[in-house]
């Protein structure tokens, strides 16, 4: 064999090797860089579930916070009032000498009405009535004690077949829902809430609309002030949901909410 | 005995004994499998080298290895790939290499090389490392790359059967020309080193992850 044959034969060979092994590196890197962005992907995951699981129990021990607080109120403004009423009633018909009939009759009635809001006040303190109700329950529960208050007037209207959103979703949306009536009732200033639950095919739709004063909602969060505002956008993005403010100063606002089922 | 070779013997002993790691940590038996294989490639090269410097001729040891070594391999793979279709391929070449090999040596004699079965076989072998790099990257878990046997047993097999492609195919030509050959054996040796270097930190890696876990 010639020096030119045997050199173009080893550097043919040569060359398939390194041609081979750069092949193989290549095989490699690419699964090294796969399995890295997999990771990376899974850690975002794993963060946001623990994000979610952290919102969730957040928003539970709010719940439970208003609940006790409104407890309070209604204990202190409802039925501490008609007790007291009751307690004045009988104090009259003790001092009565004379059977007064529709005085014992009113006197029962106003126990009776202490009994049955201390009954509904007892299921409020039940943590399972959250889990067990669905959201437009929840809604209408809000709606109620609004309307109770007296000053402003709720509304909710329920569209679509009701469909069971999971859990901790449930809590989280339950949760926004409160934080938007709660901002709606302590700064809009407003005469009426009307709020609309839609079950959609794929998620749970929620519009809740005042005619308040209104606010700028991205003046309101670039000054800091809007706590109550970016804690209900972390908590729509972690359910996966969308949302959407739409409010101009005098003219009312308006919340869009998209939570889906799965 | 060549200092190329002797670091290349002292490479498939080392890993021979690392695998003997996976009856004391009692780790899969596909694992175990392979360190039979391992010691069956000691005891096949030591031989060899025996014959070698006896000048008695070992192609007939080699040709048996293979008959071992590559459905081996593919048994390996058998025990850690589930995809059925791939699991296909595996059984179909567990069933025919023993005939082609059968075949060939009929052919060409125990006593020869034949190109034939080792590059059958290394590309079966680049093929099945590939399949399992298919089952990592399609797997639900994300398996830790760095502590995985199985993967630096691909790796070193993807490496070396890959890189010697050529070599292989050509072997009884280089063997004709000795001034070829001195020149080539030695990247080829490197890269079997580098192989059965790869097959002992596959299963030393295993040792190190359980202390790292044992660890407070």
């Amino acid at each position: 064999m010639s020096d030119n044959e045997y050199k173009e034969i080893l550097i043919t060979l040569i060359a398939c090797t390194v041609l081979f092994l750069v092949l193989a590196a290549i095989i490699l890197l690419f699964l090294y860089l796969y399995q890295r962005r997999r990771f990376i992907q899974q850690q975002e995951v794993n963060e946001l579930q623990q994000q979610f699981k952290e919102q969730s129990l957040k928003a539970q021990l709010e719940i439970q916070e208003q609940t006790f607080l409104a407890i309070s109120q209604e204990i202190h403004d409802n039925v501490g009032q008609i007790l007291s009423l009751a307690k004045v009633q009988i104090n009259i018909l003790h001092e009565t000498e004379r059977f007064d009939k529709p005085l014992l009759e009113a006197t029962r009635d106003n126990i009776g009405k202490a009994m049955a809001d201390l009954r509904d006040l007892a299921g409020s303190l039940n943590s399972d009535r959250l889990r067990n109700n669905s959201v437009h329950d929840t809604l209408f529960r809000e709606a109620d004690r609004i309307n109770r208050t007296g000053t402003i007037l709720a509304g909710v209207q329920v569209e679509g077949e009701p469909r069971e959103l999971e859990p901790r979703k449930k809590l989280i949306l339950c949760r926004i829902l409160q934080e938007c009536i709660q901002n709606c009732i302590k700064h809009a200033e407003a005469s009426r809430i009307s709020i609309l639950c839609q079950y959609q095919r794929d998620a749970i739709h929620v519009l809740i609309e005042d005619n308040g004063k209104g606010f700028d909602p991205e003046t309101v969060l670039q000054n800091g002030n809007g706590q109550g505002l970016s804690n209900i956008q972390t908590r729509v993005r972690l359910t996966g949901g969308t949302h959407h403010i739409h409010s101009l100063p005098q003219e009312g606002t308006r919340i869009q909410l998209t939570i889906p089922y799965e | 005995m060549q200092p190329i070779i002797q670091i290349y013997v002292a490479a498939v002993v080392i890993a021979f004994l690392s695998s003997l790691l996976s009856f004391r940590l009692d780790l899969s038996a596909h694992l175990k499998t392979f360190s039979l294989l391992l010691a069956l490639t000691v005891l096949t090269e030591l031989t060899a080298d025996i014959l070698n410097y006896k000048r008695i001729n070992n192609w007939w040891l080699y040709n048996l290895f293979m008959l071992i070594e590559f459905p081996a391999y593919a048994w390996f793979y058998l025990q850690v790939i589930r995809k059925k279709r791939l699991r296909r391929i595996l059984w179909f070449f567990l069933l025919i290499f023993p005939i082609f090999w059968a075949a060939l040596i009929w052919k060409s004699g125990l006593r020869n090389w034949n190109g034939a079965i080792i590059t059958v076989g290394s590309f079966f072998s680049v093929l099945f490392a590939l399949m399992y790099y298919h089952r990592i990257i399609t797997s639900p878990d994300i398996l830790t790359l760095r502590t995985l046997p199985e993967f630096w047993i691909a790796t070193g097999m993807l490496i070396f059967y890959l890189g010697s492609f050529a070599f292989f195919g050509m072997m009884n030509f280089i063997l004709k020309h000795p001034e070829v050959a001195a020149r080539l054996i030695t990247i080829y040796q490197i890269l079997d080193i580098l192989m059965y270097c790869l097959f002992s930190y596959g299963f030393l890696c295993r040792i190190m992850s359980t202390k790292r876990s044992l660890s407070p």
